[in-house]
């Protein structure tokens, strides 16, 4: 690696390196979701190939493993995670290109989340991308605090976009070309403030943006709603905008949401928001399985689905947003599933 | 606000065909074509991405402009057989294919979303009917027109490079052979093998647009050009 390469490298992990957790206070335990006994079949939607190979990216250093997934306790939430690769980038030996990352300073006023989908154009790098962009636009989101945001949220979201795409335009220069394109990707994201329930204005609201065609949704008792318009009513393959980009403002979408309009918070990378617009069936299946909070292997098997036309890479992020929720340790069990 | 699907739907890719049959075509081209839209339902229903959205339609056009196979999922259909018929009117291709594109995508359902919808026109010979073909093909390209497609030329024979240059919108391509048969073979192993690469590319494995690689052996690119 050349001297400036480092020089660069150096700089992401300066930008992404946050404030020393404080040390966690004395807490009662909790007791967290548990896996139900038996496994779901997701369902199948539609006709469906069995003649997908699955062959791995394995000449491309940069590659992500083919599944990513989390669950646990973000500040005062539960969050589950998970990012699977598409039958089709199976299928072309294309590493997963989608991403997550989350993050809450402990003790912090704030949880952020992001959901990012690299661009297919850019078959070898762009995963760095979303990877880079999702982890330095959660830590920034994450220490803003109420009063900043909600003063200015489309505002402070594109300063944060701005901020975080510079970083990964210098991070290009590590790339043969040093075209920032390479890095290119849709992203969502939220900021959450991490006393949701209280009363004050302040922390009423929740903040989500995005750029180019990640989605959100809001969701109530297993139903979905669309914070964005997640498509027209023209081609599916028209190219939006994508980070990282010098001035985010004009490509940004930024909305507020009410915090009590909603259960819990999905942001998804287009592989899943398409299923959730146009399909009935993966609608009602993932209102089912999200109705309650996941384990990894809930969140994982959620996203195991098959419907006919849909091989994009699935990454889904839910945030249930009642800080009393199940896991808590004075809450009854976990619901079990139908 | 996004309208959520109440109707199971699937996203399609639509693929329509505008194959000259017109009297120079008559005897092997012909007989090729016939021998290859069969190639095509097998390779596109063994691929699994295109087998699950690509959508193929079917016009011909001499002397006016015929739909031999609406737009159809090619695991329910059978292919047609061409035949030759009169002379070339490309207007009636355009005016026909504009008709048939809108037809066959609203014809899938409300709701369905669609890519890009591609048309690949093959043709050996020149225009030879009295209307404008040049106001036709605006039409069916011009932007306001929710399902205007990607055009995709391939000529051959007495094909005309610079018109075959001004009706594609993205690519246009003149086979080097001088035997039809051998042109008409490499144009759809071609368009096939497009057809494949660019389900794919929407499947997020690409820029999610229309992939278009002859071999270069084998066919000369052209400019596209606007018609004015």
């Amino acid at each position: 690696m050349k001297a400036e390469h480092l020089a660069v490298v150096s700089k992401i992990v300066a930008e992404l390196r946050l404030p020393s957790s404080r040390s966690r206070a004395a807490e009662a335990p909790r007791e967290c979701p548990a896996d139900p006994g038996n496994r779901v079949s997701p369902p199948v939607i539609g006709r469906v190939s069995g003649a997908f190979r699955r062959r791995l990216d394995s000449a491309n250093m940069l590659r992500l493993s083919s599944l990513a997934a989390d669950a646990g306790e973000i500040g005062p939430y539960w969050v589950a995670a998970a990012s699977v690769a598409g039958s089709s980038h199976l299928h072309s030996a294309v590493t997963r290109q989608d991403s997550y990352s989350f993050c809450h300073i402990e003790a912090g006023p704030v949880v952020a989340v992001a959901v990012a989908d690299g661009l297919g154009s850019y078959r070898q790098t762009s995963q760095v991308g979303a990877q880079l962009l999702t982890r330095l636009t959660a830590g920034y989101l994450a220490a803003v605090p109420p009063a900043q945001m909600l003063a200015d949220p489309a505002g402070v979201v594109s300063m944060i976009l701005n901020r975080a795409s510079r970083v990964a335009i210098a991070a290009s220069d590590a790339f043969d070309g040093q075209d920032p394109s390479l890095l290119a990707t849709t992203l969502t994201l939220a900021w959450i403030p991490a006393h949701g329930t209280s009363n004050t204005a302040a922390t009423s609201a929740i903040v989500v943006g995005r750029v180019g065609d990640c989605s959100a949704f809001g969701l109530r008792a297993a139903s979905f709603t669309p914070v964005f318009d997640t498509c027209s009513d023209g081609p599916l393959n028209v190219v939006g905008a994508y980070l990282p980009m010098t001035d985010a403002w004009n490509s940004c979408e930024t909305a507020v949401l009410k915090f009590n309009d909603m259960d819990a918070l999905v942001l998804a990378s287009d592989g899943v928001a398409e299923d959730i617009v146009g399909s009935p069936t993966v609608r009602d299946w993932l209102g089912r399985q999200w109705d309650a909070p996941n384990t990894i292997r809930q969140m994982t098997d959620s996203l195991g689905y098959r419907r006919q036309g849909s091989h994009d890479d699935r990454t889904a992020l839910v945030v249930w947003l009642a800080p009393d929720g199940p896991w808590a340790s004075d809450r009854e069990e976990p619901r079990e599933r139908p | 606000m996004t309208p959520l699907a109440t109707e199971e739907s699937f996203p399609v890719f639509p693929v329509f065909l505008l194959v000259d049959v017109s009297q120079s075509m008559s005897g092997a081209p012909i007989e090729a074509v016939n021998l290859a839209l069969p190639e095509l339902k097998q390779v596109i229903q063994r691929d699994p991405t295109a087998g699950e959205i690509a959508r193929i339609g079917v016009l011909t056009f001499s002397d006016s402009a015929r739909v031999v196979l609406p737009l159809s999922d090619l695991h329910h259909v059978d292919m047609p057989s061409l035949s030759p018929e009169g002379g070339t009117n490309f207007a009636a291709a355009f005016r026909a294919a504009k008709l048939e594109i809108e037809r066959g995508i609203r014809g899938i359902g409300k709701g369905t979303r669609f890519h890009k919808p591609v048309a690949f026109f093959v043709s050996d010979g020149q225009h030879m009917a009295r209307e404008n073909w040049e106001q036709e093909l605006k039409e069916l390209t011009d932007r306001s027109f929710k399902f205007a497609p990607e055009i995709v030329t391939f000529g051959f024979g007495d094909a005309n490079p610079r018109v075959l240059g001004q009706i594609s919108t993205r690519h246009a391509f003149m086979a080097k052979t001088t035997d039809p048969v051998s042109a008409v073979r490499e144009i759809i192993a071609t368009l096939i093998a497009s057809i494949k690469t660019t389900s794919r590319s929407f499947a997020g494995v690409g820029d999610g647009q229309l992939l278009v690689q002859p071999d270069p052996n084998k066919f000369t690119p052209l400019p596209t050009q606007t018609v004015d």
